[in-house]
């Protein structure tokens, strides 16, 4: 069966236009996140409906409502552990957060979807949030650097840690 | 013998060979760019940025349709379909993603149970709760169902867990009991109001063609590289015709 020189040149074409086209990258599965974080132990799962009120709130932090409308967290001590998810630039990133007493601990990426932009999973970027407290205006108390080719993924991750401070504020103590 | 060969080598090097053999080789590219170019100068007239692009083709080249056929489940009054892993609710193309396993529908809820994570929805369709890995008994989910106490029973790895109420806790259950499985169908009967539904969506333009047509990302890394060739060529042919027009007086 011979292949026409056609259709060969437009299926190189068309394998070079899908090529370079990444996938989900986990980092580390969420489960794993909490269990580290909790020394070790998945603790009993908590579920924080957001109200009317709290949306308002989160859009002035986001800039949208977040869904879903109940988020899930879990307890260790004082600490507040969360797993978050935000659209980066058409992808949502998925990320873990500590905190305690209102100060952010720790942010990790665990799963990145996007093709670019994955920079945001260096610990010399996530380190600038740790010890980051919410201001009464929304803002956080440190400046995040921007990366350069990474700026929607890194807004992405300095709202959802904005989002996280609120959510330690809100959930009942 | 040595005049010859300077002489077959200047005609070589000569600025007219060179001149006439870029400008045919590239004249069509050229002109590829000028009228894209034209159009995207033009795309508020022409209405570019609004109309809508149709063609299966070009939407396939931009992953705005799937391959295969849509899947659906159907729970109570809701169908949820699954096309390429977009999930649909009513024929409304849903933020969540996955590969659809099921659909249970509790008294005020509707339970979404794709291989890797359940969704939870309202009564009005409003997305309530996300189960991701973290609270689930594992991944993947095989089946999902509703046992005759109204729970919420997923079987994962052979083994049957049913949900809490308020799908925070989850337990094994005896593999004896009744359940009502939900069953995924294939068809492309709904094939056509899903890709209606991803094109409205999505907001897929002709501006955003002829710019990838303009820039040649359309056909990727060759299509850059011929526009990139195309441009060098141009300025190329033009110092080449400079050269001849000052050549002649």
């Amino acid at each position: 069966m011979t292949f026409p020189r056609t259709h060969s040149l437009v299926f190189w074409l068309l394998a070079l236009t899908c090529a370079g086209q990444a996938g989900t990258t986990v980092y580390q599965k969420p489960s794993e996140f909490i269990r580290a974080a909790c020394g070790g132990t998945l603790p009993p799962t908590n579920s924080l409906p957001l109200s009317a009120a709290h949306q308002a709130r989160i859009k002035r932090l986001l800039g949208h409502s977040y869904k879903p409308s109940r988020v899930r967290y879990w307890i260790s001590g004082t600490r507040l552990v969360v797993i978050l998810d935000e659209i980066g630039k058409t992808q949502p990133i998925t990320a873990g957060f500590v905190v305690s007493g209102g100060r952010l601990e720790q942010v990790k990426v665990l799963i990145y979807r996007e093709s670019i932009g994955s920079e945001v999973r260096r610990t010399s970027f996530t380190n600038q949030f740790k010890g980051a407290t919410l201001g009464g205006s929304g803002k956080l108390s440190r400046r995040i650097n921007n990366i350069a080719g990474a700026t929607l993924s890194v807004r992405a991750l300095t709202e959802l840690t904005r989002l996280a401070l609120y959510l330690d504020k809100v959930r009942p103590k | 013998m040595s005049e010859e060969r300077s002489r077959k080598r200047r005609r070589f090097w000569g600025s007219r060979r060179w001149h006439r053999y870029l400008g045919a080789v590239f004249a069509l590219p050229l002109l590829w760019l000028c009228i894209t170019g034209l159009l995207l100068q033009h795309q508020d007239d022409l209405g570019l940025d609004e109309r809508r692009v149709k063609s299966e083709w070009l939407l396939k080249q931009y992953d705005q349709i799937p391959e295969g056929e849509p899947q659906f489940a159907k729970a109570g009054r809701f169908t949820v379909a699954e096309w390429g892993g977009v999930l649909f609710l009513g024929g409304k193309v849903l933020e969540e993603s996955g590969t659809l396993v099921g659909v249970v529908a509790k008294p005020a809820e509707l339970v979404v149970a794709t291989s890797e994570e359940v969704f939870v929805y309202d009564a009005q369709g409003t997305y309530l709760d996300r189960l991701g890995e973290e609270s689930l008994p594992g991944v993947p989910i095989e089946k999902v169902g509703l046992d005759d106490a109204g729970r919420v029973v997923l079987k994962i790895d052979g083994e049957r867990h049913a949900l809490s109420d308020d799908v925070l806790v989850h337990e094994a259950v005896s593999e004896n009991g009744a359940v009502s499985w939900s069953v995924i169908k294939t068809g492309g009967a709904e094939r056509g109001a899903l890709q209606e539904a991803l094109v409205e969506g999505a907001g897929f333009t002709w501006s955003r063609v002829i710019t990838d047509l303009h820039s040649g990302s359309l056909l990727g890394k060759v299509g850059r590289l011929m526009v990139d060739m195309t441009g060098v060529a141009v300025i190329v042919v033009t110092l080449f015709g400079i050269r001849l027009v000052f050549k002649r007086t």
